[in-house]
């Protein structure tokens, strides 16, 4: 997914936007939840988690422009990549923990790469859960869904399995990107250059 | 079917909310087999989604309904954006003496829809929550996790947006409301209202 451009290529990259958006927007409402509750006297513990949510959303902001740069063919994405070369043997790897829902009452911050794969799994399991209700109604009501559309829903869940299993770079690669471009964000935002967008609506 | 009921684990051990990780995580290799148990399950009756085409899920067991944690637990793991308003957020304050029928939630998504019995959600738009942060117009202390109006800005929000149950107005201990924060919350919705 990151060197050749194919058509298939292509519909993987524009499902792992869209996985990055879908992920964005709910770590979005969670930080606003999160930062409102703050400003209204909410426990302290809110805080770290609105900390670790905001570094999320950070890191998911970078690599979405990477993805995006991607699709749209920008040269400086080449430049990144060898530059990535350059630097992975530099960076040991890391295997992070995986982060449990509602284990403990504070999250712990995942790795880049984590983060990444978590979108992505999160798409799959919206997709799954679609795909449920689907055969679910086509079953109880025959008629009120097609097969076409269920059909069309397997295709896309199918895609979605690939990109998690498949089309993942290497760890620390991903980390490398979202790192660099993180920094040239902020730089960009220090300057006040427009700063590239994921299509999220802000809660 | 054999060796898929072999490897399922059963209904009874899984929690009363889960999702499909959670039972992808206590299936073996990558959980592949999670969709055919889950819409077996769904199909017998014993479990159902949160709402549509959501990957939460909670056991239906007759003579035990969900109680008011588990059910705010189930809608903050589907919707993020999970705030309670209205009549509902001044009873468990108590500063309504009317209890609600129904748990009145406001959400960020256009969809609405929800299984759960007694559990009404409202869109609020964009721009709702970033209020909610510019006033504090949540209450400190919450519902059983979930983030909830403080009494003076539920009853603000019901005013603007006229779609969530509230009690009469001989039904409010308008003592407990703070006059300035009522019309801060007003004012601040203002720019939201909907056009009625």
């Amino acid at each position: 997914m990151t060197s050749s451009r194919s058509p298939s290529s292509d519909s993987l990259n524009g499902l792992a936007l869209e996985a990055v958006e879908h992920r964005l927007q709910a770590l979005s409402e969670y930080l606003a939840v999160y930062r409102a509750g703050l400003a209204s006297g909410v426990g302290g513990w809110q805080w770290r988690q609105a900390r670790v949510l905001h570094s999320d959303i950070a890191r998911l902001q970078a690599w979405w422009w990477y993805l995006s740069s991607l699709q749209r063919g920008a040269g400086w994405v080449r430049w990144l990549n060898k530059l990535s070369r350059l630097l992975l043997p530099m960076i040991p790897l890391r295997k992070d923990k995986p982060r449990r829902r509602h284990a403990a009452r504070t999250m712990r911050r995942l790795g880049s790469h984590s983060l990444v794969l978590r979108a992505y799994v999160t798409l799959e399991e919206d997709l799954q859960g679609r795909l449920l209700t689907y055969r679910l109604t086509a079953r109880q009501f025959p008629g009120r869904i097609s097969e076409g559309q269920i059909e069309k829903l397997e295709v896309r869940l199918g895609q979605a399995a690939l990109l998690r299993r498949d089309c993942l770079p290497e760890p620390r690669h991903v980390a490398i990107c979202c790192q660099l471009l993180r920094a040239v964000m902020v730089l960009r935002q220090g300057l006040g250059l427009p700063l590239p967008a994921a299509r999220v609506v802000e809660p | 079917m054999i060796q898929l009921d072999a490897m399922a684990p059963s209904l009874d051990s899984m929690p009363k909310i889960f999702s499909l990780s959670d039972l992808k995580q206590r299936l073996p290799g990558e959980g592949d087999s999670a969709l055919d148990v889950t819409l077996r399950w769904l199909e017998a009756g014993v479990i159902r989604q949160v709402a549509p085409e959501r990957p939460v899920f909670y056991r239906v067991i007759l003579g035990e309904p969900l109680s008011e944690a588990e059910a705010l637990q189930a809608l903050t793991r589907t919707f993020p954006s999970l705030v309670v308003v209205g009549g509902s957020a001044l009873w468990r304050q108590g500063v309504s003496t009317q209890q609600d029928s129904r748990l009145e939630c406001a959400v960020a998504e256009p969809v609405t829809d929800c299984n759960l019995s007694h559990v009404g959600l409202h869109h609020r738009p964009a721009g709702w929550w970033s209020v909610m942060r510019q006033v504090g117009g949540l209450s400190a202390e919450g519902c059983y996790g979930a983030a909830m109006l403080s009494p003076e800005m539920a009853v603000a929000d019901a005013a603007a947006f006229r779609d969530v149950w509230m009690p009469d107005r001989d039904g409010i201990d308008w003592r407990r409301l703070s006059t300035a924060r009522l019309s801060t919350s007003t004012e601040a919705l203002l720019p939201l209202r909907p056009v009625h």
